[in-house]
């Protein structure tokens, strides 16, 4: 232990069951320097309260299960570093806009409901295709896309946004760049009834007010707001999706 | 009409109002030979307003103005899901009343100078 550089961290956590709000609870931790706030969680657990509830599984940005408010900011927990942080003080609380579970659980079922609407799977325009239907590496498709398929569904964006603070109905933005993806998509086959969809005024691109909120609390760092206003800019244009 | 234009047409009245809004500024604040000697009065804005170009201008800054706000107003509503499909409409129509009554106000002021 003595050879070890510790930092010192107050940690308050936003506790809750069954909906209701059981209010903060403080914990000290000592971390290195390359610990994250998930190592911070298990040592509470370890070591205060084995009742704290949180969530998650890869433990290195690749699932999307940790995501919490960090200091009033979503994130993962588990890519997150306090000492990136810059302060003695870790608040940690559940998604906004979410049902929360309990104490840093929420449930993604509005996430989910809405990441369903927008039909995410892929449906070949022509079902009885023989040979696989492929993208060239090269082809305008495959250069655009790249960082835009990267998203986990961690549910970060959707608690940033604050269109989602009011409307239930707003698709939000993980969605809408799964959306995108798919009608870029040149193999689709079922573009325009996502068209549809995102082209809903209560629910569809046009609840979108550019607040970029989503895209600055991306773990994937997927720019959401240019996802969304390149939909727009399509519904408009149709043809200007990629530009 | 449909969600598209909507959002077209409140970029565009916002890059126009950017440039109404200034030139109303400079002009009705900065640039008035009568404001720069001391004597702006309600005649020396009655002989320009009174000027086709003038009013031109005038009323199109009413219209862009009118539709930015009301439009903005109307996509707030929108954003707040209590506010069913029928009470979105109510604030719709009530929306074009008041523009409409706004605008019908702002012209008929260039009728009676
Ligand atoms: S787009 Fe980014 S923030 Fe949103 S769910 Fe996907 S990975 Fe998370
Ligand atoms: S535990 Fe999988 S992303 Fe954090």
């Amino acid at each position: 232990m003595a050879d070890r550089d510790l930092n010192q961290y107050r940690v308050e956590v936003s506790r809750s069951e069954d909906g209701i709000s059981a209010g903060v609870r403080r914990f000290v931790v000592q971390l290195e320097e390359r610990m994250t706030v998930l190592d911070a969680l298990f040592q509470i657990q370890r070591e205060h309260d084995e009742t704290l509830s949180f969530r998650c599984a890869c433990r290195v940005g690749m699932c999307g299960t940790c995501a919490m408010s960090i200091n009033g900011v979503p994130g993962l927990a588990c890519k997150t570093r306090p000492k990136e942080l810059g302060k003695g003080v870790l608040r940690l609380a559940p998604l906004p806009h979410l049902p929360v579970i309990r104490d840093l659980v929420v449930s993604l079922d509005p996430f989910f409901k809405q990441w369903k609407e927008v039909l995410p799977a892929f449906r070949p325009a022509d079902a009885n295709a023989k040979t696989p239907a492929v993208i060239p590496a090269s082809s305008e498709f495959a250069q655009a896309i790249p960082r835009k398929r990267d998203c986990i569904t961690c549910g970060a964006c959707f608690a940033a946004c604050g269109v989602k603070a009011t409307s239930g109905e707003y698709l939000g933005p993980a969605a809408l760049n799964r959306a995108f993806l798919r009608i870029l998509d040149p193999r689709d086959g079922a573009k325009k009834e996502r068209v549809e969809r995102i082209n809903a005024e209560r629910s569809g691109v046009w609840r979108c007010h550019t607040q970029f909120n989503c895209g600055a609390v991306c773990p994937k760092k997927i720019n959401l707001t240019d996802t969304i206003t390149r939909l727009k800019r399509g519904l408009l244009f149709p043809g200007r999706l990629m530009r | 009409m449909k969600p598209v234009l909507h959002w077209y047409l409140q970029r565009v009245t916002g890059a126009l109002l950017l440039f109404l809004l200034i030139a109303h500024f400079w002009v009705e604040h900065f640039a008035s030979e009568e404001l720069l000697r001391g004597g702006l009065s309600y005649e020396a804005i009655r002989g320009r307003i009174s000027q086709p170009l003038w009013q031109g201008i005038d009323i199109a800054f009413l219209i862009v103005a009118l539709y930015h706000g009301l439009s903005g107003v109307r996509n707030i509503v929108l954003d707040y899901s209590f506010i069913g499909p029928l009470a979105a409409r109510i604030v719709t129509a009530v929306l074009i009343v008041v523009g409409g009554v706004w605008a019908w106000w702002g012209i008929e002021a260039f009728r009676n100078l």
